[in-house]
């Protein structure tokens, strides 16, 4: 019952982040569209965030309903196997639907900007920079990311090897969802160290993720360029030290995993992993929705608030032709490989560079020799 | 500092670029870093070709005002900044410009000085915003 309550929450959780998306995003750019400053405010566009809104959370709450029926199945096997089915199928439609959703407002938005001859001034577009970002930025260093967790996994390491003969000569890596272990494996120097090696091969992956992330080429409101840059300078900073703490979250997590599974699969053991677990995701979730409430992307709530009278002298330049469906950045005139969000918060790639795609492929190749790993080494 | 361009501008973007750059080092002369961002810094942040960064940078530097080295390029001591020839040159090119379309279009001297003074009075404004 717990589970299944933990599902439901999560789904109506996804479906309020996602909502809640167009709120914190640019303002200069709801559902990705490009809409000129003095109707950024307009009530058809504030409605309209509204009901992406409403129908997200509707949707979640839709699809979380069949759990509680899968919940009415005795065995436990068939249920957790048909858990498992519905909810990656619930997971793409929730993802799917969203989608089709957001596709439906941009249309939305253009058809009335349109209608009522909504556009911005060619002439008034400017792009201005701040030499001096990138060197004022002052960031927490990917390195220290980097050297945080190495220090975390190898007391890992040192801990494993250092009790190895404590270790009974099998333990348990996997548990249903009523905690009772379910893949049991023997001991052995590999299978003991294949939880440590997953947290190794992480450290790349969190340690990149903050990099692309600080490395984003700067985007200021062209009408408030110094209070932009100050603010963004102030939203990075505020998220690096967020990726700090949860690079160093996910690893004491994994190492509390590894040291449960190889020494302490009893029930004290496992009320610590129930606290450990739920306390890592109020953290991953709870403090990302509090920054991105406090913040908006970029900082642009902040830089909002401090205005008094909004000018409208000049404008940021429109990208829209180089943002297919809002949300996927190509142009290749662009040399930067890192940008900020349009829609959303944080950062994403410019398709249009080789870099970007050896990224990804990087990524990829991660998860892949990850999940290898995990089969080869048990 | 700040560096504003107009895409759509009949001005290339490396010249506004290279204004930029130097109205800045008169507003602002010492109290400005002497380091300034890398081509591709630059050209990333203003989502422009780095061979334009690069054209206006090397510009500068043939005029005088930036100076290169393996670590980047700086911004010259405004004291060393001697006039170029081809700075005369290019000078004289404009004023030249602004002389014939005066004539043409009947506009005095002195209005030509009231307008300099207004530039000026501007650029003031901007340093103290």
């Amino acid at each position: 019952m717990v589970f299944n309550l933990f599902m439901v929450s999560i789904f109506i959780l996804v479906g309020i982040i996602n909502g809640i998306t167009p709120y914190y995003s640019r303002r200069g750019t709801p559902f990705g569209i490009t809409v000129p400053g003095s109707y950024q405010k307009h009530p058809f566009v504030q409605k309209l965030k509204k009901k992406y809104l409403v129908y997200n959370i509707i949707l979640s709450v839709v699809l979380s309903i069949p759990i509680f029926f899968l919940s009415r199945l005795e065995n436990i096997e068939t249920q957790e196997m048909w858990s498992s089915v519905y909810f990656s199928i619930a997971v793409l439609l929730l993802v799917a639907v969203s989608f089709i959703l957001y596709l439906k407002c941009r249309k939305t938005i253009q058809i009335w900007k349109n209608k009522n001859n909504v556009s911005s001034d060619i002439k008034k577009e400017r792009i201005i920079i701040d030499t001096r970002y990138h060197e004022e930025l002052n960031t927490v260093s990917t390195s220290s990311i980097v050297i945080a967790q190495i220090i975390i996994v190898l007391v890992t390491v040192g801990i494993t090897l250092l009790f190895y003969a404590s270790i009974p000569d099998e333990f348990p890596i996997h548990w249903n969802s009523q905690n009772i272990p379910d893949r049991i494996v023997e001991k052995s120097y590999l299978s003991v160290l294949m939880m440590p090696t997953i947290q190794f091969l992480l450290v790349p992956v969190m340690a990149f993720s903050h990099y692309s992330f600080i490395k984003s080429k700067q985007k200021l409101l062209s009408n408030y360029p110094q209070s932009t840059s100050k603010h963004s300078k102030i939203f990075r900073r505020a998220w690096s030290v967020y990726f700090l703490i949860s690079s160093i979250a996910l690893q004491l997590l994994l190492m509390g995993t590894t040291f449960y599974s190889l020494f302490f699969t009893d029930d004290v053991g496992m009320e610590y992993m129930g606290i450990l677990v739920g306390l890592f995701v109020f953290w991953i979730v709870g403090y990302s929705l509090f920054l991105t409430w406090k913040y908006g992307q970029g900082g642009e709530k902040l830089v909002f608030s401090e205005i008094d009278d909004f000018s409208q002298e000049v404008t940021e330049v429109d990208e829209e032709e180089y943002w297919k469906w809002g949300v996927f950045y190509y142009n290749p005139e662009d040399p930067a490989i890192f940008v900020e969000k349009r829609f959303g918060i944080g950062s994403t790639i410019n398709m249009a560079r080789w870099q970007s795609w050896a990224c990804i492929g990087g990524l990829v190749l991660f998860c892949i020799l990850i999940v290898l790993i995990s089969i080869v080494m048990v | 500092m700040f560096i504003e361009i107009n895409p759509h501008d009949e001005t290339p973007i490396y010249t506004q670029l290279m204004y930029q750059i130097k109205k800045n080092i008169v507003l602002y002369g010492d109290s400005l870093e002497k380091d300034l961002p890398s081509v591709r810094s630059l050209a990333s942040d203003l989502g422009i070709n780095m061979h334009t960064v690069n054209k206006a940078y090397n510009r500068l530097v043939e005029e005088g005002v930036l100076s290169k080295s393996k670590r980047g390029y700086f911004i010259q001591e405004q004291s060393s900044l001697i006039q170029h020839e081809n700075v005369k040159e290019a000078m004289l090119e404009k004023l030249t410009q602004i002389q014939i379309d005066a004539d043409i279009y009947g506009v005095s001297e002195q209005t030509i000085s009231e307008w300099l003074e207004s530039i000026k009075i501007q650029m003031k404004e901007e340093v103290e915003k």
